[in-house]
């Protein structure tokens, strides 16, 4: 709240002032000529059912036309030293963006292997990544305790659910990636999952560097919002811990200073990439869960 | 390193042994202090030179000189740039006390100064310092009309600009936070109004203003890049005197005059801008808002004689934003101010003619706070976010005129520093549970104690030899430093030096800075036992050359500078980032900070015209600035934001008669080093779990591909601005009027860039601030 009343004020009065005196006009600097290039989004796991790869392209901003969004003509090879084999481009049905898959059956992901990834348009554009599978364990979350604050007014209430999550952190260097969801019950008896509010962190990164081999508490909050007239019943909460390497970590330290870097007063933000000639991630993880239910 | 200092200790012992060895004959000390006639101003930096020997001395910052010679009759020269010459003939058979009053020069014809009395800068063994010219300050037009001297030190070669308009100062290479700006011994921790738009020092107040921006002598310390050194002027001694300005956005206002004739005087300064007076009138009832900053210098002094004196001195000055709106049911009052505020008390005793010392105790404090204070319906809620440092500190200095070859500085200073890097209160009458009181708080004790010896080692080589000690101690921790300084000039052929200077600086406290913007709410903060102090290494070389039948002062240097644990703040990280989004909890600023090296050198070529009808400068800095810190850009070398190939002053004055003075300034400076974006892209996430807000497990958001850290150019800067004064001498009185044009040919210079343009065909746009600005100023002084 209070930083935004601060942005909000600071912001005024650079606007303000700016405002008084300044012009504008199109920047005479010379801007060099940018391609677009592929993006790859691979976070491969053991534990999971199918290895999926998110693929879209670069847009570049200055070229004065917007990005031909087809990546149909993009094949990707995914290899573990000695099997490659191609995966299969697929359409999410639900928002429209492409990514690749291959099944558990088909190509396994084992832990302790390095996984390269190769993809390449037709129109020339080639990226290409490397990940090596290191976790060998999984970090089971040991406890979950919630508890809860009401505010209420006439209208709506307002609950805040404070999850306390405990683990044991194995002696190597460990890095974690905490979330969870938040399930509810609708009037027709349908369950379905909300992330955790945005504006108060929907996930936690832990770096275990000063807590190597013990116990690391970390806290979640959501915050449940109940309006007169419209009933869903919050019944539990599933809570994820990913066990991830040292790739994933950066990049999510680095996304996550974009996404929450809304101030006006910060540096930009550089994303991590370990695509060569590309942009995006692949990196692998190990995942808990635990589900509590009311 | 140990066996360096261990070597160099024994070097400077030596020579003093060997100096004592000579120094048998019989000798005696010609001392005193030199005025200003009419005001009786001590002045600082007048030459007294001996034709005769060739020896000489300086007036030091409290206008004491002292010199020891073999018993024997001289010919004695006191000279100062703007004032007349005064020549003595002295049969020295006994110690004398030679007090002398020299009074300011209004000759206007072009006289040439052939001999030797007047300081020469290749007879200086120091290099890298730049007497600012007070009076010249006057004379540059000025954005707005409003006079700033730390914006004529950024026309100085090696010294560079921030952003259009700003007046923060880039020493080479290194950060604003670097440079040690003291007024009459006191730290100014933010020497900025309005966002740097202006700076605290409009110049009316001072006396003397000396810029180091390398070769430090060890009675400086505590920064990395450059010390701003500045006296306030005493007040006059004999008359009551004042000036009264008015500008386009400010007026001032100065008095000074004896309180006790030749013993004691006073001197009062004070400024205020009034744009928030003028637009009262045309804001609604119900809703007000506005801004003002003001500054005010005092002193007081008291001569009890030749042994001591007593000054007192001070600054006060204050920035604020606000605004309220009112109705009914709702009052909302908001705003953030931050000032300055300092206040010095300095003993000058003289133990001998020969040893001079100064005790000062001196007060600093800065403080920045926001407020909001908002009710409705009767219930109110209020915020503060404040921080702020402030220091007391007590320093004993020496001067010891020890003989014409050796003239001896030493002293101590402890200074100890309060920080306040973020404090909060919040008040909630609706939710009480909400309120919130908590600050963070440091306190820590730095020290310093040095010794120097300027040194005649040969006719043709000078030094100045010193060695300094500094310790810093935060909670339990504590760090020591030993920095060597030593500065050397070799006369080549009259008035014509080779110099060279190492220098070892450290610096133990930190500001955390947003790039980009000068906001006053950078932080301040000590080093810890995570936060290692700035450490520096800087060696120059250059030659010096007086060109005296042109009154011209050349220079040339280079540079390297080597920055080891310099402090920036993380991508994305900002002061106004308070929880931190990875873990959830209170950010403490030691995580949002991470340290690097910097790499800065270049040349530097200055020609300045101190006398004659045609003053100014030409001032030319080729450089190169890099820096690398392990949490950004990936841990890859770049080039810094104000990283700037070339850059050109040139500055002008033309006394065309005794009633009129025609001055202009031009600067050219390569763009800034900044981070653009090249392309858009949709970002991968990994979500595993169930699908969430009927969206499928992978979500899509829209990040920007800025390849490396601070790729692009900006556009280059480029700048002219002349001023036209005239003056009337009235029968008691004088007064000014000044005409001025900022940004004359209304060059568009990039403020800042942004993409603009439909989705289709984005384009980047840029910002420019101002356009030619013309303003007037009036200057009434009795």
């Amino acid at each position: 709240m209070i930083k935004k009343h601060i942005t909000y004020h600071l912001s005024l009065i650079m606007i303000l002032a700016l405002t008084l005196t300044s012009c504008e006009r199109d920047a005479d600097i010379d801007l060099p000529h940018v391609e677009p290039m592929l993006v790859l989004g691979g976070f491969i796991s053991p534990d999971d059912d199918s290895v999926m790869i998110t693929i879209s392209k670069s847009d570049p901003i200055f070229d004065g036309k917007s990005i031909d969004a087809d990546v149909n003509d993009v094949t990707l090879n995914i290899s573990d030293g000695t099997t490659q084999k191609a995966m299969t481009l697929k359409e999410n049905r639900f928002s429209g963006n492409s990514y690749f898959y291959i099944s558990k059956s088909e190509f396994p992901i084992i832990p302790g292997k390095t996984y390269a990834i190769n993809a390449e348009s037709a129109g020339g554009l080639k990226a290409s990544a490397e990940c090596t599978t290191s976790l060998t364990e999984h970090v089971d979350i040991d406890s979950v305790i919630v508890d809860n604050t009401v505010h209420s007014d006439n209208y709506y209430t307002e609950t805040k659910y404070n999850l306390i999550i405990s683990f044991d952190d194995p002696a190597e260097k460990n890095y974690y990636r905490l979330y969870a969801q938040a399930v509810f019950r609708d009037s027709q008896g349908n369950i379905y999952y909300r992330n955790f509010n945005y504006d108060i962190h929907e996930y936690v990164l832990i770096d275990d560097k000063n807590s190597n081999g013990q116990r690391i508490t970390s806290k979640l909050s959501f915050i449940n919002y109940t309006t007169t007239g419209y009933p869903s019943e919050l019944i539990g909460f599933d809570v994820y811990l990913l066990n991830i390497d040292e790739e994933y970590h950066k990049y999510y330290k680095s996304l996550d200073r974009v996404v929450f870097g809304e101030d006006p007063f910060s540096e930009p933000t550089l994303v991590y990439t370990n695509i060569k000639n590309g942009l995006g991630i692949f990196c692998s993880f190990r995942e808990s869960k635990k589900s509590m239910r009311f | 390193m140990k066996r360096l200092i261990l070597k160099f200790s024994a070097c400077l012992c030596l020579i003093l042994i060997s100096f004592n060895a000579q120094s048998q004959n019989k000798r005696y000390t010609i001392s005193g202090y030199i005025k200003e006639q009419g005001s009786g101003e001590l002045l600082i930096g007048s030459s007294i030179f001996i034709p005769k020997t060739g020896d000489g001395a300086v007036t030091n910052n409290y206008g004491f000189y002292s010199i020891t010679l073999p018993s024997d009759s001289f010919d004695i020269v006191f000279s100062m740039v703007g004032y007349e010459k005064k020549f003595f003939k002295i049969w020295l058979d006994k110690n004398i006390t030679l007090n002398i009053e020299m009074s300011p020069s209004n000759n206007l014809s072009e006289v040439v100064i052939r001999d030797s009395a007047y300081h020469k800068i290749s007879e200086d063994p120091n290099m890298s310092v730049i007497q600012i010219p007070v009076e010249q300050v006057k004379d540059i037009p000025a954005f707005m009309g409003e006079k700033d001297l730390l914006k004529v030190i950024q026309l100085m070669p090696g010294v560079q600009k921030g952003s259009e308009g700003n007046s923060g100062i880039y020493v080479r290479g290194g950060g604003p936070d670097q440079n040690l700006i003291i007024l009459d011994d006191a730290p100014v921790y933010n020497a900025f109004h309005l966002f740097g738009f202006f700076s605290l020092f409009n110049g009316d107040a001072l006396k003397s203003v000396e810029l180091t921006k390398g070769g430090f002598p060890a009675h400086y310390g505590g920064r990395l890049s450059s010390v701003i050194d500045m006296s306030m002027k005493d007040g006059n001694k004999e008359e009551f005197h004042g000036e009264a300005g008015i500008g386009v956005i400010a007026s001032r206002l100065l008095l000074e005059g004896p309180l006790k004739k030749n013993k004691s005087s006073f001197l009062i300064s004070a400024r205020r801008t009034y744009i928030d007076a003028l637009i009262y009138p045309f804001l609604p009832a119900n809703e007000k808002y506005g801004y003002f900053f003001y500054d005010l210098n005092a002193k007081v002094n008291y001569d009890f004689g030749q042994k001591n004196k007593i000054y007192l001195s001070g600054y006060f000055g204050k920035d604020k934003f606000y605004g309220s709106t009112h109705y009914a049911d709702e009052q909302d009052k908001y705003g953030l101010k931050w000032g300055n505020s300092t206040a010095t008390i300095r003993w000058n005793h003289l133990y001998n003619n020969k040893l001079f010392s100064n005790t000062s105790l001196i007060f600093s404090n800065y403080k920045f706070n926001t407020f909001e204070d908002y009710s409705y319906d009767g219930k109110k809620y209020s915020n503060r976010l404040y921080s702020g440092i402030r220091d007391y500190t007590i320093k004993h200095d020496f001067d010891y005129a020890l003989h014409p070859d050796h003239f001896i500085k030493a002293g101590v200073i402890v200074q100890q520093h309060h920080f306040t890097p973020s404090g909060m209160t919040v008040k909630d009458e609706n939710f009480p549970e909400l309120n919130i009181n908590k600050k963070t708080t440091y306190d820590a004790l730095e020290s310093g104690i040095y010794i120097e010896d300027n040194m005649r080692i040969t006719n043709r080589w000078r030094a100045n030899i010193g060695i300094r000690g500094s310790s810093f101690m935060v909670k339990k921790k504590q760090y020591y430093n030993i920095e060597p300084r030593i500065s050397t000039s070799y006369m080549l052929q009259e008035d014509l030096s080779v110099k060279a200077s190492y220098a070892v600086m450290n610096q133990y406290i930190h500001l955390l800075s947003t790039t980009g913007v000068g906001l006053p709410t950078d932080l301040w903060v000590p080093s810890t036992e995570n936060v290692s102090p700035q450490h520096s290494e800087q060696v120059a070389l250059g030659i010096a050359k007086d060109i005296l039948p042109k009154n011209l002062t050349f220079t040339v240097e280079g540079y390297y500078k080597t920055s080891t644990k310099i402090i920036a703040y993380k991508e994305g990280a900002s002061f106004l980032i308070i929880d931190d989004p990875l873990s959830n909890q209170e950010v403490d600023w030691q995580d949002n900070i991470t340290s690097g090296t910097g790499w800065s050198y270049g040349a530097e070529v200055f020609l300045q015209r101190k006398r004659g009808k045609l003053t100014g400068w030409i001032g030319y800095t080729l450089s190169w600035t890099q820096l690398q810190f392990d949490e950004l850009n990936f841990g890859k070398k770049y080039y810094a934001r104000y990283d700037r190939r070339h850059d050109i002053s040139v500055v002008a004055i033309y006394k065309i008669s005794k009633k009129i003075t025609l001055s202009g300034t031009w600067v050219y400076g390569t763009g800034n080093a900044i981070t653009l974006p090249k392309a858009e892209y949709v970002i991968p996430q990994h979500q595993s779990g169930n699908s969430a807000n009927d969206m499928p497990g992978i979500f899509l958001n829209m990040a920007n591909d800025y390849g490396e850290k601070n790729s692009f150019r900006m556009a280059p800067y480029h700048r002219a601005d002349i001023g036209i004064q005239f003056y009337k001498k009235l029968k008691r009185s004088e007064r000014t009027f000044e005409l001025s044009f900022y940004n004359l040919y209304n060059r568009h210079n990039p403020y800042f860039y942004y993409i603009g343009g439909s989705t289709e065909n984005r384009k980047l746009k840029q910002v420019s601030l101002f356009p030619v600005l013309p303003s007037v100023s009036w200057t009434y002084k009795f």
